[in-house]
C-alpha cells in the first residue's frame, strides 16, 4: 500500500491546534477537579504535549511559508478521488448507528444503518442492501442470541 | 518430567478429550474472528460448562480455545484490518496491506504457521523455565514494571521514524486517555464527569476495534473498491508461499516467540504489548525498516508468533503464584478453581499430570488451528474480492455487535464508534495510531510503576537501578532511545548545514 | 315463545359455565406473588468481580447446588458485573425488580464504605432484602519467610515506620491496615497501587514493603508453601497459639475488621420468595458436594441466614462510622 500522497504540510494546521485545544481543555479539567497527588502525571503529560504541539504548529508555519500558502484544509485532491463531503457522511451514518443501538438497540438499528449505508452511501441498489442486511440481522441474532445466549441490547426507550 | 508428559499425552489421545481440543479450537477460531470478542469472553461463556467435566478435559479445550483465538483474530486483522482480539491488532499493520496486495493468502498461510511455531516455543519455554517460575517472576517489582512500561512506549512512540513528533503527541493523547478513571495509587477519580462508565478508565478492546477495524472500514467506505485495490492480482494459491515464508524468515519467529514468552509473562502487561514490541523491534532490526507497513511478511510473522508465545508465558505466573498474566488468564485462573486446583507453587506439585496435559493441549492447539484456519484461507481471502460499500457497513455493524457483547455495556459500543472517528481523523491527517493504542495500554503501568516506585524507595531515583533486572531495563531503553533519536538528529544536522547555505541563495 | 326461553337458557348455562373457571383462574391469580411455580424460570445471580477473579468461582461452585435445592428445574445463571469495585454488580442487583429472578453478591465493606461517606451509589444497604452471608474472610498480618520481625512486639521496636503494601486508599485491604495499626500505635507508611491482593503478596515476599494484611483466603496458598509467615490474625479467631488475634492483641473492638460476602436481592421481595431462598442457599451450603469442593480448594463458607445478615450489615455501619474520618 503506498504512502498518502500528501504528507501533512498546508493541512498540518488544524488538527495540530484542534489537539492543542483538547490538551488545554484537559490540563485545566486537571487544576480544577483534582487534588495534587492524581494530578500529578496529569500535568507532565499535558504539557510535554503542548510542547511537542509548539513544535508541530512550527513545523507546519516553516513548511507552510516555503511552499504555496495552503491556509485550508481541505484534502489534496490528489489522495483518493472521492466526492468532497464523503468522509463526513460515512462518519454521520456512523454516529448515527453507534447513537441508533444505544436508543432503540440493535435489532432496529442494525438493519437500518445496513439498508440505508449500502444504498445511499455506497450506491448500491436496494436489492443488495436487503439480500445483505437481513441474513446479516438474521444471522446476528442467531448466533448472539440463541447460541451464544447474549441478550443484545434493546435501547435505552425500551429497556 | 518425560515420564509425565508421555502420560499426560495418554491423557490426551483419548478421544473425548481430543473432542473437546477440537471444540476448544473452533470455538477458539469463532471467537477469534469476531472483533470485540476473543479469549477471555470464550473461556468465561464455557467456563460454567466445565463444572462437570474432568479436569483434563476442560484443559483440554481451554488450551484448545487459547491456541485458537490468536489464529482466528489474525484472519480478519489481514483481511479487514479489523484485529479480531486486541493483540492482533499488530498484525493489522502489515497484514491488511498485504491484503490490499491480493496477498491476503500469503499473509494467512505465513500467520498460521507463525502462530503454530510461536505457541510450541512459548510452551517449550514454560517447560523448561516453570521450576525456576517463582524466581523469575519475583524479578518484576514496580521499579521494574515502570522501566517495561517505559520502554514499550519509547519503541512504538519513535517507531514511525518519519512521524517522530507526531508520534510523541498522540502517545501524549494516549497517555491523556489512559489517565481517564480511578487511579488506585492516589485514589483519585480523573476525568470522568461523574460517569460511572468511565470509573474503570477506557477499555482497550473496544478501543482498538474502533481505532484499527472501524477506522480502516470507513476508509474503505469512502475510497471505495475492495479491499484488495487490485481484484484481478489476488492470489488464491498463495497460502504454502506464505508457510514457506515463515521458515525462510525464522529469526523473525524467533524474535516473535521470545517477546511473546517475556512479555506474557509479566502479569497485567498483556498480549497487546508483546505483540506490538516484538513488530516494533522486528522492523528496527531490518535494514528497511521504512517498507514496514506496506506489506512485508515479516511484520505479520513476528506479531503472530509472539501472540501464541505469550500464552505459554502468561501461564508462568498464572500457575506459580495464582497471578493471571492477562485477562484471558484469569478466567482460566476460574476455571482452575472451579476444578478444586488452588494454582501457586502447591498446585505445581500437586497436579503436575494436568498441568502438563495443559501444556500439550496448547501445543496442540496452535498446529490444529493453523490446519483448520488453512483449510478454509482460499475461500476467507475472497472477502477481499467483496465490495467495500457492501463489506464496510457489515463490518462495522458486526464489530459492534461483538463490542457489545464484552461487557453488555452499551457505552463500549459508543467508545468504539468514537474511535473509530478519532482513527480515521488520525490517519487521515497523517498521525500514526499505534503509539496512542500502547500509550493506553501502559499508561497505567507506567503511572502506577512510577508512583509506587518513588513510595518504597521513599523519594530516590536510584531505586531504578536498584536491581540487576532494572539495570537491564535501562540499558534497552537507552539502545532503543539512541537507535531512534540519534539517526533523527543526524538528518535535522546535515539539513542544517545544507539549509543556511539554500536560504543565502 | 319456547324459542326464546331455550336461547335464554342456552345463554345462562353458557354464563354459569364459565362462572367456576373464573373463580378457579382467580384463586391461581390471587395467591399472592409467589404462585406455587416459584421459581418458574432461571435465577440470575449477579457476581461483582470478573469472570475467574475474586468471589467469582465460588458462586460458580455453590450455583450447582442452590439449583438442586430449589423446587423446579430452573438454572441458577452466574453474570459478572464487574467495576467500581463491586459498586456497579451492587447497584445492579438493587435496580433490578423484587421478583425473585435477580440476586446478587454484595462485598461488605467495600461497598458500605462509600455509602457511608454519602457518595452517590445507587443503592442502600439498609433496604438490601438480605437473603444470607456466605463467607467471612479475615485478615492475616504477614511479612516475608526469612524476615526479622517474627511478632508483634518486634514491629513495634523497629525503629522506623513500616511499610505496608495495599490496593487502593479506599480499599478494604488499606482500612484495615491503616486502622488496626493505629489501634496497635505502630508507625507506618502505606504502599498503595498495587492491583490486587496477589500483587502486594508477592511485593512483601519480594521486599519491596515489610509487611501487608491479606485475606486469609488469598493468602493460604503462600502460607503453605511457606513463602511469608503470619505474625497475627485480624477478624476470624486464632487456633494457633502463636498466633495471635485481635483479642490477643488487645483489640477485641477490631474483630470485626474482615471481607463479608453476602447474597442480597432487590428491596422488598416478598416473604414467601425470600424463604424459599433462604431455605435453598442453608441447603446448597449445607450440601456434601459442596463441603467437598470446599475441602479441596481450601475455601471455608460462614453461613448465617437473613435475619441475622440484616442486623450484621447495620453492625457493621456503625462500626465503620467510626473511623469514617480515616476514610475520607
Amino acid at each position: 500500500m503506498k504512502k498518502p500522497s500528501h504528507t501533512g504540510e498546508g493541512s498540518g494546521f488544524l488538527p495540530a491546534i484542534v489537539i492543542t485545544l483538547f490538551v488545554t481543555g484537559y490540563l485545566i479539567t486537571a487544576y480544577l477537579t483534582l487534588d495534587d497527588d492524581p494530578r500529578r502525571l496529569p500535568e507532565l503529560v499535558g504539557f510535554v504535549t503542548l510542547v511537542l504541539l509548539a513544535g508541530e504548529l512550527f513545523k507546519c508555519y516553516q513548511s507552510r511559508s516555503s511552499a504555496m500558502p495552503i491556509l485550508t484544509t481541505d484534502p489534496p485532491a490528489t489522495e483518493d478521488e472521492a466526492p468532497p463531503l464523503k468522509d463526513i457522511h460515512v462518519l454521520l451514518y456512523l454516529v448515527g448507528l453507534a447513537v441508533g443501538i444505544y436508543l432503540v438497540g440493535f435489532y432496529i438499528a442494525v438493519p437500518v444503518y445496513l439498508i440505508a449505508a449500502i444504498t445511499s452511501l455506497g450506491n448500491q441498489p436496494l436489492r443488495t442492501a436487503v439480500w445483505v442486511s437481513v441474513p446479516a440481522s438474521l444471522g446476528i441474532y442467531v448466533v448472539f442470541e440463541l447460541m451464544l445466549e447474549f441478550r443484545l441490547f434493546h435501547g435505552v426507550f425500551f429497556s | 518430567m518425560l515420564e509425565l508428559l508421555l502420560q499426560a499425552a495418554f491423557d490426551i489421545f483419548s478421544l473425548q478429550t481430543l473432542m473437546f481440543l477440537m471444540l476448544g479450537v473452533l470455538v477458539g477460531l469463532v471467537f477469534g474472528v469476531i472483533p470485540g470478542l476473543g479469549g477471555t469472553t470464550a473461556l468465561a461463556i464455557l467456563m460454567p460448562l466445565t463444572f462437570g467435566m474432568e479436569p483434563i478435559d476442560a484443559f483440554a479445550m481451554s488450551g484448545g480455545i487459547m491456541g485458537a483465538v490468536g489464529a482466528g483474530g489474525a484472519i480478519t486483522a489481514i483481511l479487514l484490518n479489523a484485529p479480531g482480539t486486541a493483540p492482533n491488532a499488530a498484525t493489522c499493520l502489515d497484514g491488511y496491506p498485504l491484503a490490499r496486495q491480493g496477498r491476503a493468502a500469503e499473509a494467512l498461510g505465513a500467520t498460521s504457521a507463525a502462530s503454530a511455531l510461536g505457541g510450541m516455543f512459548g510452551v517449550i519455554t514454560l517447560l523448561m523455565v516453570l521450576p525456576v517460575a517463582k524466581e523469575l517472576i519475583l524479578l518484576f517489582g514496580p521499579p521494574e514494571f515502570f522501566l517495561l512500561a517505559v520502554f514499550g512506549l519509547v519503541t512504538i512512540a519513535l517507531s514511525d521514524s518519519d512521524n517522530l513528533l507526531r508520534g510523541l503527541i498522540t502517545a501524549g493523547i494516549g497517555l491523556m486517555l489512559a489517565s481517564i478513571g480511578y487511579d488506585s495509587v492516589s485514589g483519585g477519580v480523573r476525568f470522568t464527569y461523574g460517569s460511572d462508565y468511565l470509573w474503570d478508565g477506557i477499555p482497550l478492546v473496544p478501543s482498538l476495534v474502533g481505532l484499527f477495524g472501524i477506522t480502516e472500514m470507513i476508509r474503505l467506505s469512502i475510497s471505495g473498491g475492495s479491499v484488495a485495490a487490485d481484484t484481478s492480482s489476488v492470489h488464491l494459491h498463495g497460502v504454502m508461499l506464505g508457510v514457506r515464508a515463515t521458515f525462510r524468515h525464522w529469526k523473525a519467529v524467533i524474535r516473535g516467540s521470545i517477546i511473546g514468552t517475556l512479555v506474557g509473562a509479566v502479569p497485567g502487561v498483556g498480549g497487546t504489548v508483546a505483540t506490538f514490541i516484538s513488530y516494533s523491534l522486528t522492523k528496527k532490526a531490518d535494514p528497511h525498516p521504512e517498507t514496514f507497513g506496506t506489506g512485508r511478511i515479516e511484520g505479520v510473522i513476528a506479531p503472530e508468533a509472539a501472540n501464541n508465545a505469550k500464552d505459554g508465558g502468561g501461564l508462568l505466573p498464572t500457575l506459580a503464584f495464582g497471578i493471571p498474566g492477562s485477562s484471558e488468564m484469569a478466567v482460566f485462573l476460574g476455571i482452575l478453581v472451579l476444578h478444586g486446583m488452588q494454582p501457586g507453587p502447591a498446585m505445581l506439585l500437586q497436579n503436575e499430570r494436568e498441568i502438563y496435559g495443559l501444556i500439550l493441549a496448547l501445543t496442540f492447539s496452535a498446529l490444529l488451528s493453523a490446519v483448520v484456519s488453512l483449510v478454509w484461507i482460499r475461500w476467507l481471502a475472497m472477502i477481499t474480492l467483496v465490495k467495500g460499500q457492501i463489506l464496510a457497513p457489515l463490518v462495522i455493524a458486526v464489530s459492534l455487535v461483538g463490542t457489545y457483547a464484552i461487557d453488555s455495556r452499551p457505552g463500549d459500543v459508543l467508545l468504539a464508534a468514537a474511535m473509530g472517528v478519532l482513527g480515521y481523523l488520525l490517519v487521515r491527517f497523517n498521525y500514526p495510531r499505534l503509539p496512542l493504542v500502547i500509550a493506553l495500554v501502559l499508561g497505567e503501568t507506567a503511572e502506577r510503576g512510577f508512583l509506587q516506585s518513588m513510595m518504597i524507595g521513599h523519594g530516590e531515583w536510584g531505586i531504578f537501578v536498584a536491581t540487576p533486572t532494572s539495570i537491564v531495563m535501562v540499558l534497552l531503553i537507552l539502545l532503543s532511545l539512541g537507535w531512534s533519536i540519534v539517526p533523527a538528529l543526524i538528518k535535522i544536522f546535515t539539513k542544517h548545514k545544507q539549509g543556511p547555505a539554500d536560504e543565502k541563495a | 315463545m319456547m324459542k326464546n326461553t331455550d336461547r335464554t337458557r342456552r345463554q345462562f348455562l353458557k354464563i354459569s359455565s364459565m362462572i367456576p373457571v373464573l373463580i378457579l383462574i382467580s384463586i391461581t391469580g390471587c395467591s399472592g406473588s409467589a404462585p406455587a411455580g416459584y421459581p418458574a424460570s432461571d435465577i440470575k445471580i449477579i457476581i461483582p468481580y470478573n469472570a475467574g477473579g475474586g468471589f467469582d468461582t465460588y458462586v460458580r461452585a455453590l450455583g450447582p447446588y442452590l439449583e438442586k435445592h430449589l423446587p423446579n428445574k430452573i438454572n441458577v445463571l452466574p453474570i459478572n458485573v464487574p467495576g467500581a469495585g463491586g459498586r456497579r454488580g451492587a447497584s445492579d442487583v438493587y435496580r433490578a425488580s423484587p421478583d425473585g429472578y435477580t440476586i446478587g453478591v454484595f462485598n461488605l465493606p467495600g461497598v458500605m464504605l462509600p455509602q457511608l461517606q454519602g457518595e452517590d451509589v445507587g443503592y442502600d444497604l439498609f433496604k438490601v432484602s438480605w437473603l444470607a452471608t456466605i463467607s467471612i474472610d479475615g485478615y492475616a498480618y504477614i511479612v516475608k519467610k526469612d524476615s526479622p520481625l517474627d511478632s508483634i512486639e518486634a514491629v513495634k521496636q523497629m525503629g522506623r515506620p513500616i511499610t505496608y503494601g495495599a490496593t487502593g486508599p479506599s480499599s478494604t485491604s488499606y482500612i484495615a491496615t491503616t486502622i488496626v495499626s493505629d489501634a496497635l500505635g505502630i508507625p507506618y507508611e502505606v504502599v498503595t497501587g498495587y492491583t490486587g491482593s496477589s500483587e502486594y503478596i508477592l511485593g512483601v515476599i519480594r521486599g519491596d514493603v515489610d509487611a501487608a494484611f491479606a485475606n486469609l483466603s488469598t493468602v493460604r496458598p503462600y502460607l503453605d508453601s511457606g513463602d511469608v509467615k503470619m505474625l497475627a490474625i485480624i477478624g476470624t479467631e486464632s487456633t494457633d497459639p502463636t498466633i495471635r488475634d485481635a483479642t490477643g492483641l488487645g483489640i477485641p473492638e477490631l474483630n470485626n475488621i474482615s471481607v463479608i460476602r453476602m447474597l442480597g436481592a432487590p428491596p422488598g421481595l416478598p416473604d414467601d420468595i425470600k424463604t424459599t431462598l433462604e431455605n435453598a442457599l442453608l441447603a446448597a451450603v449445607n450440601d456434601p458436594g459442596f463441603q467437598d469442593w470446599l475441602k479441596q480448594t481450601g475455601n471455608e463458607v460462614h453461613y448465617s441466614g437473613a435475619a441475622e445478615t440484616t442486623r450484621s450489615v447495620a453492625g457493621m455501619a456503625k462500626f465503620y462510622e467510626n473511623f469514617k474520618q480515616k476514610l475520607e
